[in-house]
């Protein structure tokens, strides 16, 4: 009778035990502590070795969601805005190369993509008036 | 007359002494008179914290707020180890414009107000003095009893409004309880962490929940470690990764026994898109942890909406007033 009083306790502590680790095991698995890790061992080894096909380290990899993408580049910053805001993107589309990179600039710092679709129509708009002159 | 002569030198040594100790307490600190460093000049691994602490103060501000508009507002989302979720609103009002003279004494006023979850209706004022040895001033409004209590300072290892994040990581914490060293200079190679099931989805308060932030990614980082003063604690180092510009710290890893035990990320944006203002002047997008020891995660994402800063705001509104017209 104790025995089986003691396998039933072994078994709940086992079961208790692997769902307070759920969570933990979830970051572990969708990669995130991998990619971390990685990151902070370029400190000691002086070269990053990302982990294969990582979600967490801003490239495309097998992961179609373009909106992750680290926007370091003005041609990713242009996709990511494709993608993200459709309209505006028709306007930005057609502004010189150094607005481009200035809004490029303005969302790297800022991260606000609302205050960037309304620099985009300013910028369209000063455009028109100096085609127009 | 030598004897005289020779205790006189020895008073003004003593003077000079107790001068140099008093100058190297204030420059330990940080206000907001801490000056941005030229852009070529080599810091320090102390300055570079005291850059850091400065950044996450507002110092840049005269007052700071993360406040309410309509139903919008700043969430903290904790996820505990077994998946339950918890939410809770919030406000906060930072003041760090206090220069008059019958105000000397005090560095910041910060007000908090809970309008979810088991905190509904709670107020907290914490006020700060430029005495660095004074514990800083907690007053709650308590809704239940509609009283405001005074408190202790919590300790820095309490958990902040439940979460992963400690009293020690949102504020408490100061440059000098750590000894500080650089560890390098790299670019940041990771996007910063986020609930990753939660991700773009709708959430009440905040509209949509955000994305994982990839912006910084290629971004130049400090790494510095910050070794803990305090014995027997909870953390023997931290490392942080703090932009060399902006002073910006994206991300910090708690390790114990040489183990990773917690992660904070904080993804910050620059409240003024002018290439002339100060880089410091920043407001945080969101904050997120997670704690290996538990598995417990927390995400506070704060609406670019509802960020406001230098507001012709009453001094007055920094007082146990406002904790008393809290609704509940």
């Amino acid at each position: 009778m104790r025995q089986i009083k003691l396998k039933q306790s072994l078994f709940l502590l086992s079961l208790l035990s692997s769902l307070s680790i759920g969570n933990q095991l979830d970051a572990a698995e969708n990669g995130y502590l991998d990619a971390i890790k990685a990151d902070y061992n370029e400190f000691n080894s002086g070269t990053f070795e990302p982990p294969a096909e990582s979600t967490w380290i801003g490239s495309l990899s097998t992961d179609t969601d373009n909106t992750r993408l680290s926007h370091d580049g003005l041609q990713d910053f242009s996709l990511f805005l494709k993608q993200a805001s459709p309209g505006s993107f028709i306007f930005y589309n057609k502004l010189p190369d150094r607005y481009k990179d200035q809004l490029h600039q303005q969302y790297l710092k800022s991260g606000n993509l609302d205050e960037i679709k309304k620099d985009i129509f300013n910028y369209s708009r000063e455009v028109k008036k100096q085609n127009l002159n | 007359m030598n004897t005289h002569f020779k205790s006189a030198s020895w008073l003004s040594r003593l003077s000079l002494l107790l001068i140099s100790c008093v100058a190297s307490t204030t420059f330990a600190g940080v206000d907001s008179t801490l000056a941005l460093p030229a852009e070529d000049q080599n810091l320090s691994a102390e300055e570079i914290a005291r850059q850091v602490y400065f950044a996450n103060h507002f110092y840049a501000f005269k007052n700071f707020s993360i406040e309410r508009r309509g139903r919008t507002m700043t969430v903290l989302i904790n996820r505990s180890s077994s998946g339950k979720v918890s939410t809770t609103a919030l406000e906060r009002h930072l003041n760090n414009n206090y220069q008059l003279a019958e105000e000397e004494s005090i560095q910041s006023r910060d007000l908090a107000i809970f309008h979810s979850g088991k905190l509904r209706g709670t107020g907290m004022l914490i006020t700060e003095y430029q005495d660095e040895e004074k514990n800083k001033d907690y007053m709650v409004w308590l809704p239940a009893l509609r009283k405001i209590r005074r408190f202790a300072q919590p300790q820095h290892d309490d958990a902040w409004g439940g979460s992963v994040f400690t009293f020690g990581d949102v504020t408490l914490r100061k440059p000098d309880d750590e000894e500080h060293e650089l560890i390098g200079k790299k670019k940041l190679r990771t996007c910063l962490g986020a609930i990753d099931d939660l991700e773009n989805k709708h959430y009440r308060y905040v509209g949509e929940l955000p994305e994982r932030s990839c912006r910084h990614i290629n971004k130049q980082v400090y790494g510095l470690k910050s070794t803990t003063k305090f014995d027997y604690w909870w953390y023997d180092y931290r490392i942080s990764y703090i932009d060399t510009t902006s002073f910006a710290d994206y991300r910090t890893l708690y390790f114990k026994d040489d183990e990773l035990i917690k992660v904070i990320d904080r993804d910050w944006g620059l409240v003024d898109g002018d290439r002339e203002s100060d880089p410091r002047a920043l407001f945080w997008k969101y904050w997120y942890g997670l704690d290996l020891r538990t598995g417990q995660e927390s995400w506070a994402v704060i609406p670019k909406k509802v960020v406001s800063y230098n507001k012709n705001r009453r001094k007055s509104f920094w007082t146990e007033k406002t904790l008393r017209k809290i609704k509940r």
